[in-house]
């Protein structure tokens, strides 16, 4: 199976190189034969790697442990599921699954797209097989997943422990598909500019590509910050940690494009801008693929670190540098259907948004580079770490938090004065009772203070709107449901956004509340023992271990009660592994909406009964996790097509420009 | 909705700003001194464990974090203050920077924080200047000559432009003929509501 795996992984790479130079070929010389054969070659890409990828599960499967990859992640003793986290768990596995995932993206990229981006496409496919051409030869040179071993070992060496969780089902494929996923809508900019139709035939397309790849990285970093929650037992959910930032800084990226390509798409300004943000968020994401690839900062997740590091960094610098020498070739094409009309408009409002989203992930940026920085000018070693993040990023998402509030109660074009004023009476009146309730209650730290206002302001804005709209259609004789549902369904990309937008508040609330009011407590426990934090009496049961042919796990039971109130029993267990000299905890936690108790076990002594346990009570972080979910709703609700977007004619005719001129005639 | 009640919303506002103020003011030096044990801890949360990739001491559970944390204990309860603690360990004779989570905002590591700013600052100006060479003045032919009764006002105009809009996108066959003079432009849906209520 080893052959076949290898033999795949070669044949898609010429497949890759023949489709890469076909579709470009074929349209330059006008040949459309070539260019569907080059099409077709895509699919079959996708096809060999799907192939390669079933090969290296089944050689999971069958325990070859002549593979040195299956050897090195894998063993007897390993839960067969677990042979997906496997596949990912390591540098040639992870690239292998990249590229087959990638493989098939590309293909549904290339098949759905839409016949007006038709002339551009061929140069976009070429363009997203150059890509897949980089991982298919670094898999068929220097990180082969399928070398095999001299011998054939016995057993294997084992997963790495702290893959061994339900998160890591979700939250590496997630990231990784992400991060390459942002290749497609760039592919769609880059075949826009090569093929000079860069008015507005790739926003569409491009838009949509986006915003699936946004709610992906976004599902995946969550998914992340669940298991470094629940599994890596330090009480928090994210440490600013370079391969964090890694991932957060495309979906920045992304955040800003798919704002701003709606001012495209709907008033065919910003051309260059979107562009060029896109090429932006291909950077950031090779810069991602660097970082996790034997990056040169330490981090906790080097997982798949390799000596890959040169590789992807020459990838990457190319890869940023070449589609800006193409913008800027193109650069006198690229013009806005019409000007700006007024500051106070929505399309202001978004490129201010741009500006603080790219100034988060630039301070990221900074904050992850800036050690390397230090110690080539001045020969110090420095640690960037969360306070740096929290301080500078704090800033600026609390503005956009304000324009969150604020720019979805603009109006296109210009916003008369009075009108808006009057639009934003409410929301104001919202935000500042929660300030007064708050301010009354106790609530002193003036950033939570300030959050939580500003969260109060974007919720009411969005509620406003629904109901004013929910109102004129039911006046119009519909009742409140169906008006409700009518008019969710009349604008999907404005109200799935406002849908993802109350997931944003949904997760700041948990975020604020866990990083102001969060209290912890190290205590030494015998058992019988009671420990009172936060008004939760916590005694200390019993212990149990039991001893498994890989690893010794020892569980903790601990009774919860709270004013003589029996609450919950909570069990939280630590495992260790002799393989890896690893411990794993499993923290024991009660999570309600109102807040998180949450205990984990430290190391046990030889000989003592007693054990120190990290107690934790998180406010709110219950809605953090409820995020997820509202946002994925949202973003369904956005994409979601509608049976009136496609229009026969092509969209140029009822663009703002056309539609400027109306008044006239 | 009338032109009048203008003064109606500032009045609000003021008036719920003023409570917020009382409130704040009333509130201020109410903050209690927080124990040893949330000092020591924040002073953990700023120190990088130096045998540990990328962990703070309070997130490390190697033995040396759990030393260096009865260390700040300690000192802590001796009368050290926060910044004496991280000084010592910073300190170039023992581990230096890079054991502060947070570079010091002073010496070389000024540059990591004031280079943010100074950047956004930039981006900022750059972008005013773009918002204002986007403005140009819009062609001529978009303000018609029947509205020149009005031509001081220019919300009247613009209202009138919005109205125009939304009746042609409602004709426009290519946008929902659902009936209900729904089409893509938010600005339509806004618009009964505003000129009804």
């Amino acid at each position: 199976m080893a052959e076949l795996g290898l033999i795949t992984i070669l044949l898609a790479l010429a497949l890759a190189v023949y489709s890469m130079l076909a579709s470009v070929v074929g349209q330059m010389r006008g040949l459309p034969a070539l260019v569907q054969s080059g099409r077709n070659a895509t699919y079959l890409v996708a096809l060999a790697l799907i192939i390669s990828s079933f090969s290296l599960v089944s050689a999971f499967l069958a325990n070859d442990f002549q593979v040195r990859y299956v050897f090195e992640h894998s063993n007897l003793a390993m839960p067969r599921i677990y042979t997906w986290v496997a596949i990912y768990a390591g540098n040639e596995g992870s690239l292998l699954f990249i590229a087959t995932v990638f493989g098939i993206l590309a293909a549904a990229a290339v098949a759905f797209a839409p016949r007006r981006f038709r002339p551009s496409l061929p140069y976009s496919n070429a363009v997203l097989m150059l890509i897949l051409v980089f991982f298919l030869s670094v898999l068929a040179s220097l990180a082969n997943p399928f070398i095999t071993l001299d011998f054939t070992p016995v057993d294997g060496r084992g997963i790495n422990p702290l893959l061994v969780h339900p998160g890591m089902f979700a939250h590496p494929p997630m990231l990784m598909t992400g991060l390459v996923m942002v290749s497609i809508p760039f592919s769609f900019a880059v075949g826009a500019l090569l093929s000079r139709q860069v008015a507005d035939q790739w926003v569409d397309v491009a838009r949509v590509w986006g915003i699936i790849a946004w709610a992906t990285l976004g599902t995946g970093l969550l998914l992340g910050s669940w298991w470094a929650y629940t599994i890596l037992g330090w009480g928090g959910y994210w440490a600013w940690d370079p391969v964090e930032n890694a991932g957060l800084m495309p979906w920045l990226g992304l955040t800003a494009f798919i704002h701003s390509i709606m001012v495209q798409k709907r008033q065919g300004m910003f051309r260059m801008w979107n562009l060029a943000l896109i090429n932006l968020t291909f950077g950031l994401s090779l810069f991602g693929m660097f970082i996790n690839r034997g990056g040169p900062v330490p981090s906790v997740h080097s997982f798949a670190a390799s000596s890959l590091g040169w590789v992807f960094l020459t990838f990457m610098i190319v890869g940023t540098i070449a589609p800006f020498l193409l913008f800027f070739i193109r650069y006198n094409l690229i013009k806005s259907a019409r000007p700006l009309e007024s500051s106070l408009s929505r399309e202001a409002a978004f490129l201010v948004n741009n500006l603080l989203l790219l100034g988060v992930a630039f301070v990221t940026l900074w904050g992850v580079v800036y050690p390397l920085v230090s110690e080539v000018f001045s020969g110090f070693t420095v640690t960037v770490g969360e306070p740096f993040y929290n301080q500078v990023n704090g800033h600026l998402f609390l503005g956009l938090m304000f324009l969150m509030g604020v720019g979805p109660l603009l109006p296109w074009r210009r916003a008369a004065g009075r009108t808006f004023r009057r639009t934003l009476l409410y929301p104001a009146i919202a935000a500042l009772a929660t300030l007064v309730v708050l301010a009354v209650v106790g609530i002193r730290n003036p950033y939570a203070l300030a959050a939580f206002a500003l969260f109060a302001l974007v919720a009411a804005g969005i509620l406003q709107e629904w109901l004013r709209g929910t109102m004129v259609r039911h006046r119009r004789g519909e009742s409140y449901p169906l008006a409700f549902l009518r008019l969710m369904a009349s604008n999907r990309p404005r109200y799935g956004g406002y849908v993802v937008h109350l997931a944003v508040i949904v997760l700041g609330i948990g975020i604020v509340g866990s990083s102001f009011y969060g209290v912890q407590r190290d205590v030494l426990l015998s058992p019988g023992q009671t420990v009172t934090v936060e008004g939760y009496d916590l005694t200390y049961v019993d212990s149990r271990t039991v001893q498994q042919p890989d690893r010794r796990e020892s569980f903790y039971t601990l009774d919860v009660s709270r004013n003589g109130q029996p609450l919950t029993t909570l069990e939280a267990a630590r495992t260790f592994y002799p393989e890896f000299n690893i411990s794993a905890t499993r923290a024991g936690i009660r999570s309600t909406p109102v807040e998180d108790l949450y205990v984990v076990p430290s190391e046990a002594r030889e000989g003592d009964p007693s054990i120190g346990f990290r107690i934790f009570v998180n406010p709110l972080v219950w809605w953090m996790w409820l995020a997820g979910p509202i946002m994925i709703v949202g973003t369904a609700i956005a994409l979601w097509p509608s049976r009136t977007s496609t229009p026969p004619a092509p969209t140029p005719s009822q663009t703002p420009a056309a539609r400027a001129k109306v008044p006239t005639s | 909705m009338h032109p009048q009640p203008i003064g109606l919303p500032r009045l609000l506002l003021a008036s719920v700003s003023l409570v917020f103020l009382v409130a704040l003011l009333s509130s201020c030096g109410e903050e209690r001194t927080p124990t040893l044990e949330e000092r020591a801890q924040s002073v953990d949360k700023q120190l990088i464990c130096p045998y540990c990739p990328a962990e703070t001491i309070d997130q490390a559970q190697v033995p040396q974090a759990r030393e260096m944390r009865a260390f700040v204990r300690e000192k802590l309860a001796e009368g050290w203050t926060e910044q004496q603690i991280l000084d010592y360990f910073s300190a170039p004779e023992r581990y230096g920077l890079r054991v502060l989570a947070e570079p010091p905002k002073s010496g070389s590591t000024l540059t990591i924080w004031l280079l943010p700013p100074a950047v956004l600052l930039l981006a900022g100006i750059i972008l005013f200047f773009v918002l204002r060479s986007m403005k140009k003045p819009p062609p001529p032919e978009t303000t018609p000559p029947s509205l020149s009764q009005t031509p001081s006002n220019g919300e009247k105009i613009t209202e009138y432009l919005e109205r125009v809009d939304a009746e042609i996108a409602a004709r426009n066959p290519s946008s929902p003929p659902s009936g209900t003079g729904h089409n893509k432009d938010p600005q339509s849906e806004e618009k009964p509501g505003k000129r009804n209520g």
